[in-house]
């Protein structure tokens, strides 16, 4: 490998200050003010309780102009901060085409969670989206989208499942396939119920056991994505939830004929800095943070097996 | 650039020329202990000892800085609200901080100078990624004036990996120790600028770049250096490149940690190692930091501090699952990511050879046996591949 | 027969006989100047191991909670009179699994200070040698050689050692060296009277002075053998934060504090915390303190007697402090 006093290799090179400027068109260089460390402070204008441990928070810039601005694509994160307590990162679960606010969904779990969940309407975060690498949904026109999701797993893949809702027309077919463990534990009902009243998708909920008054499938999430038994042709197949359960429904991909370039997920990792610097979230030369949290199982496969 | 010579008694002049502009450090031997310090007038600079027991890193990439702080107030409503919006609410003030005072390290070597090279690379966000400021503003506004090598150390490879005790990069100034002095390579700009205004005696002094006021410095004699100096400086370069014997060839180092990466040898290699940080935190180059928060009642800060990759729970998530839960996995990290994974990234190294982590781990694993080992393909035997 | 030769003997029989799995011990480091734990898996290897007064490190470390790898392994171990009460202090709580140790006490007659011997060159040394009893030679990168007395050269731990014969083995490598006579002597704190003659003030800034080099690397916790939370230490704990996460002169002293609060009692001062500090912070000196402290209050030498608990794990309506 070569290297240069300049830093300068093949054409790729080093920013500086002078690089990063308001306007500069560089996607990655970070906020406007050049301090991609700097979240923009944001005022909890909505929370959802959507399950015993799971809390949709709706957030509105305080800045109007940053609000205004503000866009991202399906499957982006964003780092979601109480300040003195620390910061961690969450799907952006709005639809992309939201202009009012912005929103995360968030289970409690540890530190930062926690104190997420305490939080009431009127109260400040500090938010720095939107970071990472999302779902290629324009590549994607044309083909049928096939989303398997399981519990917060629907998380990751609402603004995407939102997006291509918007734009069904560019696709040849949706279906999603949504399980939880309860009927009170799917997240996004209020969205669900939406979503059952169209007829140009095809849309299945599953629980993991028999429920009086439950209409729809039964059985995990794996074992009913074979019963459907879809084709892969021309599809593209998504995957986001409790990590066995992605193993599985991985493994029933491959069963049912989808290639690794047809597969996608994202992976989780402990974060700090969302930027790609400070090092922790590696799975070999990637960072999940920004190279990711979207990969296709062609990307996973190349990376070393450090799950 | 100019090659300039300073007498040895004019040492302290010049270091007290500098200190007029910018703070310098330089190293400094207390209890017998080297450390870069702050320097000023009658600090001994110590050239003898090889390395200090840290790199400088922490001039450019403090152990500990807050970067961001925050005050929760109440905001009083606004004119004319009702109902709810009349009361006060609460709110929060950001404030950023960015210390970055200009500074001169002197006494450093080539492989601490390159260590920031290849630092820089991640945080200069090479390949379009993100741009670190808080890095960057301390970057800039530091001088590196290094001192070649005269005596390597067994446990030096900088040649190994591309540098060498008299290497360029990074370097501002090369200070190189001759009869009665330094012959002095002013190398960038930058160091023409440190250097600039510094008063000369029987010699041309350095020219200020434009735009560049000389100021009131006096003191320092930075005198034209002889060919004879010249020479004798080549002579001293040569010889300490010669005193460093390369313990492995970079070639297909990279691809053989690929291929290794599940080989139970990392099992092997890492028995004696006790998980600790020492190897990051004494290491010209390693760089991963934690970001915590603290609040006391409505005033708080957010800081980052190092971290280090051997910590058992730097990679463990909420959820409890850890990728890196064993000692093995995490010791594997290290060198993959110094070898095989940064290069990939940003096309530079993350190790200059300078060897500390060798001297000061506790159980004085070896980086070199490492390479040499998981450096090699799989088949190879030990009698096949040359170390 | 040497030590060593007993040593390796213990360790191939012990490997040929699968009694354990690995043999922990010393051997040469990167150049013969340096020893560094050795583990031998295959009885062919003994060789490698050796044994003189550069053996520093405490090898109770690597049966510590999650560093036998595998995780099930039977060990074969080293253990020095400083060490074996480490080992004790582990066994008092059963915290290391007896059944899959083998223990090989090596009597000691002092260890060496490297450290010292390094600062009395500037140039590296390569090769540190024992000729003969009580010498030590020294050689540098460019050739000076210099001779030491050994007993000037000795850690200041092994000047003042009352246990230099393991108090715990399954087989002895050797004859035991003359006991210095316990119950006949108290044990010598005079390394600690210039210390404990300064204020409560000068001892407070002596202190943070001092750690304000601290890096937290955490290698003398995990070096340490009796911290055996090594790895889910409560100085890194964030729910709740006792000690700040960030790196400076008060929180690195606390950080110290709770490392020796938590060993007190099973801490022999065997000194090992001090040789693995990259920064060179006097480790040593605050376990001694405690442990002068330990021995005022209650008698008690941590690590001596297999029988026994560690002084801060019983309750007894007999202890008083002072009068």
């Amino acid at each position: 490998m070569t290297e240069t006093a300049s830093g300068d290799v093949q054409g790729k090179s080093r920013l500086t200050f002078a690089d990063v400027v308001p306007d500069a068109g560089i996607p990655r260089a970070g906020k406007l003010s050049g301090n991609p460390y700097l979240p923009e402070v944001a005022t909890v204008v909505q929370i959802i309780q959507e399950t015993p441990a799971i809390k949709t928070f709706r957030v509105r810039f305080d800045d109007p102009e940053v609000q205004r601005n503000f866009s991202f694509r399906p499957g982006q994160v964003g780092q979601l901060g109480v300040f003195g307590v620390g910061e961690a990162t969450f799907a952006i679960t709005s639809r992309p085409s939201e202009k009012e606010f912005i929103q995360f969904s968030v289970m409690r779990a540890g530190e930062v969670t926690k104190a997420i969940h305490n939080l009431s309407e009127g109260d400040k975060v500090g938010v720095r989206a939107p970071m990472g690498r999302g779902f290629p949904v324009e590549e994607w026109k044309g083909k049928k989208i096939l989303y398997v999701m399981g519990g917060i797993g629907s998380a990751a893949l609402k603004a995407t499942i939102e997006y291509t809702l918007e734009h069904r027309a560019d696709y040849a077919g949706i279906s999603i396939l949504y399980g939880a463990t309860a009927p009170q534990n799917f997240t996004y009902q209020y969205d669900i119920v939406e979503w059952q009243k169209r007829d140009d998708i095809d849309l299945r909920l599953t629980i993991d056991r028999e429920c009086d008054g439950w209409q729809c499938d039964v059985g995990l999430v794996p074992a009913v994505l074979e019963r459907m038994a879809p084709s892969p042709e021309n599809t593209i197949a998504i995957t986001c939830g409790p990590p066995i359960m992605i193993k599985f429904a991985l493994l029933s991909f491959k069963k049912l004929g989808f290639t690794p370039e047809q597969t996608y997920t994202t992976l989780e990792k402990r974060m700090k800095c969302g930027i790609g610097i400070c090092g922790r979230c590696n799975v070999g030369p990637k960072y999940v943070c920004v190279d990711g949290p979207v990969f296709s199982l062609a990307e996973l496969n190349e990376l070393p097996d450090e799950l | 650039m100019a090659t300039k010579f300073l007498a040895q008694e004019q040492l302290p002049a010049l270091l007290e020329a500098l200190a007029q502009g910018a703070r310098v450090v330089t190293p400094v031997k207390s209890d017998g202990v080297v450390q870069f310090e702050l320097w000023s007038p009658g600090t001994e600079v110590e050239l003898d000892v090889l390395l200090a027991k840290q790199s400088p890193k922490e001039w450019v990439f403090p152990q500990c800085e807050t970067y961001l702080r925050f005050d929760y107030t109440m905001a009083p409503p606004a004119e004319g609200a009702e109902g709810e919006a009349a009361l006060p609410h609460e709110t929060v003030h950001l404030r950023t901080t960015n210390e970055a005072p200009r500074q001169v390290i002197f006494g450093l070597r080539p492989c601490d100078a390159r260590g920031f090279v290849q630092m820089d690379q991640v945080f200069g966000g090479y390949g379009g990624f993100y741009f670190d400021p808080l890095y960057n503003a301390r970057r800039e506004a530091t001088t590196l004036f290094a001192v070649t090598c005269r005596e390597p150390r067994s446990t030096c490879f900088c040649t190994a990996v591309g540098g060498c005790p008299a290497g360029q990069e990074g370097v501002d100034a090369l200070f190189t120790e001759i009869d009665g002095g330094f012959l002095v390579e002013v190398l960038t700009a930058k160091g023409e600028a440190a250097l600039a205004g510094v008063a000369t005696a029987g010699g041309a002094g350095i020219a200020a770049p434009t735009g560049v006021t000389a100021g009131a410095v006096t003191g320092g004699a930075l005198l034209d250096a002889t060919e004879a100096q010249v020479a004798q400086a080549a002579e001293v370069k040569m010889a300490a490149s010669a005193k460093v014997e390369p313990p492995f060839t970079l070639e297909g180092i990279r691809d053989n940690l690929h291929d290794n990466f599940a080989d139970s040898r990392w099992h092997d290699l890492c028995m004696r190692c006790i998980s600790c940080g020492t190897c990051t935190y004494v290491c010209p180059n390693c760089y991963c930091f934690n970001i915590n928060d603290a609040l006391v009642e409505t005033k708080g800060e957010r800081y980052r501090t190092w971290d280090n990759c051997f910590n058992p729970q730097y990679t463990e998530e909420t959820s409890g699952h850890n990728p890196r839960a064993h000692k093995a996995n995490r010791f594997r990290n290290r060198f993959s990511h110094k070898f095989w994974y940064y290069p990939d990234k940003y096309d530079s190294l993350l190790c200059s050879g300078c060897g500390r982590c060798i001297m000061h781990c506790p159980t004085r694993i070896d980086i070199r046996e490492v390479l040499r080992v998981m450096g090699t393909p799989v088949a190879a035997t030990a009698e096949g591949k040359e170390a | 027969m040497s030590r060593q030769d007993h040593i390796r003997e213990f360790a191939a029989a012990a490997l040929a006989e699968g009694r354990v799995d690995y043999f922990i011990g010393w051997t040469t480091g990167f150049n013969s100047s340096e020893v560094i734990p050795a583990f031998v898996k295959d009885p062919a290897e003994v060789d490698r191991l050796l044994w003189n007064p550069l053996c520093h490190h405490n090898l109770v470390t690597f049966l510590k909670r999650n560093m036998p790898d595998p995780p099930d392994a039977k060990i074969g171990v080293c253990v020095k009179g400083c060490d074996s009460r480490t080992l004790v202090a582990l066994l008092q709580e059963e915290l290391v699994d007896k059944s899959r140790l083998y223990v090989v006490g090596v009597p000691c007659d002092g260890i060496v200070d490297r450290r010292r011997l390094e600062k009395e060159f500037s140039d590296e040394m390569v090769d540190i040698a024992f000729p003969e009893k009580g010498k030590v030679v020294v050689t540098t990168r460019s050739g000076v050689q210099r001779e030491f007395d050994q007993q000037a050269v000795l850690l200041d731990v092994c000047t003042r050692c009352r246990y230099p014969n393991p108090v715990y083995a399954d087989d002895t490598a050797g004859p035991a060296v003359p006991e210095p006579g316990r119950e006949e002597t108290e044990p010598d704190w005079g390394d600690l009277a210039d210390y404990e003659a300064l204020s409560d003030d000068e001892k407070q800034a002596l202190l943070e002075k001092v750690y304000s080099t601290c890096v937290r690397c955490f290698a003398c916790i995990n070096v340490c053998p009796v911290c055996v939370c090594w790895d889910r230490c409560v100085n890194r704990s964030r729910q709740p934060e006792l000690v700040s996460q960030k790196v400076e002169p008060k929180s690195n002293l606390l950080f110290q504090m709770v490392h020796m609060f938590h060993v007190a009692g099973r801490c022999p001062s065997c000194g090992a915390c001090d040789r693995a500090c990259p920064v060179e912070i006097p480790l040593y000196l605050l376990h001694r303190k405690m442990n002068k402290e330990l021995y005022d209050m209650f008698g008690f030498e941590p690590g001596t007697k297999l029988g026994e608990k560690p002084v801060f794990q019983v309750f007894d309506l007999a202890d008083r402090f002072g009068d």
